[in-house]
This record gives structure tokens, C-alpha cells and sequence, in this order.
């Protein structure tokens, strides 16, 4: 074999195998969807929904946008600090998960849908008494829609909502967010802890990362 | 003699009515800071012969009590939704817990903190009360 030859035949495999890392690095193909047979209220989504474009605030008051869910896992929550029931319970289940035995490193975040009492100052007080690390997010109510719709969370306010003893009815899933900003799973009531880290875990684990 | 028996009879009468109501671990979820919106949770027994019927709660430490009952739809949707009025049969037990049914402890007159106790007084369908303490608790 020719010295030339083989010279070629080096650089087109080297060549290839870029090409193919290349495209492995773009173009990653959907998996079979994860199933949960087990278990029910588990929704997969497969191929993942991309998060839309919205621009909220964090309880520092600091910007808060699709862009802060890429780059770690995230496990988000909807609800309101007047809430007396659901979202304590959920809130204290949400503190025990991030705390639980083999949790790997994820962002936490509570996104409230009263924005009318729930201001920044308000929320930092209300979910520091939760867990410190948790961030917690409000906006106005266009840009608080923009977020919640496409992930399917209905709500509606009961009472009269210009006193301060409205009740707020609301979709009470937990959301599993991926590294790209992308809804890759969710969980329907009841949120207990340990169905919750197995749910996590697994899709954490199939999905890579 | 006869006299006798049926004045501590009817002394006693009250006693025993009350005591168709048997309430264990009532308790009330400390209130995350800013919060308006409290819940309180109990077992209550019926250890009495006939129907129990509870029909208010009544506490001097919020504006209103109200007895509500948390759930969620096949679709997920989370709502409350007003009990007015809950029998109990005899010898059954009515749990409440968070995530089911609850006082809702409206606008509390001061805050309370962990380890303080709350008076409440039930009442029931037939016009009898019963005073029971709860304790104020960070979380379960």
C-alpha cells in the first residue's frame, strides 16, 4: 500500500469520526419514551417541550427568564404564599427532596400564580422559612401566563380577590426541567417525597446528565 | 335517695354528652412569615350511640374558621372545597390531614409561633361544643 494511500485513508477516518462527533454533539435522537409502569400520574415528555420565552423576577428582585434553567436540572413548583393547606405541605415536601439521600445538585424553584400578594419581599420571606436555597419567582400576570400556559397550569381565583382572603385553585403538578431549558417530565398530586425522588432520579439518569 | 340518683344524673348528663366527642392530635401548621392563611388538623371519635354531627369551629385567635377539604382532580387540579357540615357515625373516626380535609384558620389575630397552644371550640349539628387545645407546630 502506498505510503500516500495510507496517508489518505488516515486523514479520512480522522475526518469522519469528526464529522460524527460533530453530529452526535448536534443532533442527539430522542430515546424511547421512559415509562413509569408502576406508577401513576408520571408524564414524560418525549421529545421534551422547550420552555417559552418569559421574563419574571426572583425574590432578590433580580431578572428571572427561560435562561436560568440552563446548564442544571430544576424542580419547579407552582403555587401562592396564602395558600394554607397544599402549598405548606408541598413546600415542606419540596425542603425533605432537596435534602433526601442521593440527591444530586438541582435547582428548586416556586413560581407563584398571585402576583397581587406575592411580591419579591414577600416571597423571600416565605420560602427562606421553607429552605434557603430555594429561588422563588413573580412577574406580572401576562409574563407569569406566558410560563405557566404551555406547561398546562390552569388556575382561577375564588373569593373576592380585592380582599386579602382570596383562594387561589391551581394545577398542583411538579415539573422536572432538563439542562436545556426543556419540560422533561411531570408528577401529579400527591407529592411524596420518596415517588418523587424515584421519578426524578430515573428520568435524571435516562436523559443523561 | 331516688331524688338523689336522678340530680347526679342530670349533673352527669352533660359530661357524658360531651364526652361523645374523643379528639386526638389536634394541631395547627405554624404560619411561613407573611402568611394570612393558616390550617389546622384533628382526629375526632365518635365515641358516642348516635350520629355526630360537626357543623362550625370557633377560635377567639382568627377571624374565621372555616372546614375545608383539599383535592385533586384525575387532571391534577388542586382545589378546596367548603364542608359545611361533616357527620361522623358512631364509632367511626374523621381524620384530618394536610392534603385532605382541614380547618382553614382565617386571618390569625397575631402570629403564633411553634409550641404556643390555640383554643377552638366545635359544634355540632344538635347545638353541643367542645373546647379542645392545638398546638402550633413548625411542620410535619
Amino acid at each position: 500500500m502506498g505510503k500516500r494511500l495510507q496517508t489518505g485513508i488516515f486523514f479520512a477516518v480522522v475526518l469522519l469520526a469528526g464529522a460524527g462527533v460533530a453530529f452526535n454533539m448536534l443532533w442527539q435522537p430522542e430515546p424511547p419514551p421512559l415509562k413509569f409502569p408502576d406508577m401513576e400520574g408520571v408524564i414524560v415528555e418525549s421529545p421534551p417541550t422547550p420552555l417559552p420565552r418569559f421574563s419574571l423576577r426572583d425574590q432578590q428582585g433580580r431578572p428571572f427568564t427561560r435562561d436560568n434553567y440552563r446548564g442544571q436540572w430544576s424542580i419547579v413548583f407552582f403555587g401562592y404564599t396564602s395558600c394554607p393547606d397544599i402549598c405548606p405541605t408541598t413546600m415542606g415536601n419540596m425542603d425533605r427532596l432537596s435534602r433526601a439521600e442521593g440527591m444530586p445538585p438541582t435547582q428548586f424553584v416556586f413560581h407563584t400564580v398571585d402576583p397581587r400578594r406575592d411580591t419579591p419581599e414577600k416571597l423571600a420571606e416565605y420560602v427562606s422559612y421553607f429552605n434557603e436555597d430555594f429561588i422563588a419567582v413573580t412577574g406580572d400576570k401576562d409574563e407569569i401566563d406566558k410560563f405557566a400556559e404551555p406547561l398546562g397550569v390552569i388556575y382561577d381565583f375564588e373569593g373576592d380577590t380585592a380582599s386579602d382572603d382570596y383562594i387561589v385553585t391551581h394545577f398542583a403538578a411538579v415539573y422536572i426541567i432538563d439542562p436545556k431549558a426543556r419540560l422533561r417530565a411531570y408528577v401529579l398530586p400527591p407529592h411524596d417525597v420518596a415517588r418523587m425522588k424515584k421519578v426524578y432520579l430515573k428520568v435524571r439518569e435516562y436523559y443523561g446528565g | 335517695m331516688g331524688g338523689r340518683v336522678i340530680l347526679i344524673a342530670l349533673l352527669l348528663w352533660p359530661v357524658l354528652a360531651l364526652g361523645q366527642w374523643q379528639v386526638q392530635d389536634a394541631w395547627v401548621r405554624e404560619a411561613p412569615p407573611g402568611s394570612r392563611m393558616m390550617a389546622g388538623y384533628l382526629v375526632l371519635r365518635n365515641a358516642g350511640d348516635w350520629p355526630l354531627t360537626l357543623t362550625a369551629v370557633h377560635s377567639d385567635a382568627f377571624q374565621r374558621v372555616e372546614l375545608h377539604r383539599s383535592m385533586h382532580d384525575a387532571n391534577g387540579m388542586m382545589r378546596m372545597q367548603r364542608q359545611h357540615a361533616i357527620t361522623v357515625a358512631p364509632g367511626e373516626i374523621l381524620r384530618m390531614r394536610p392534603g385532605g380535609l382541614h380547618l382553614m384558620l382565617i386571618g390569625p389575630r397575631r402570629p403564633l409561633r411553634a409550641g404556643e397552644r390555640v383554643r377552638f371550640r366545635l359544634l355540632s349539628a344538635s347545638g353541643k361544643a367542645q373546647e379542645l387545645s392545638a398546638e402550633v407546630r413548625r411542620q410535619r
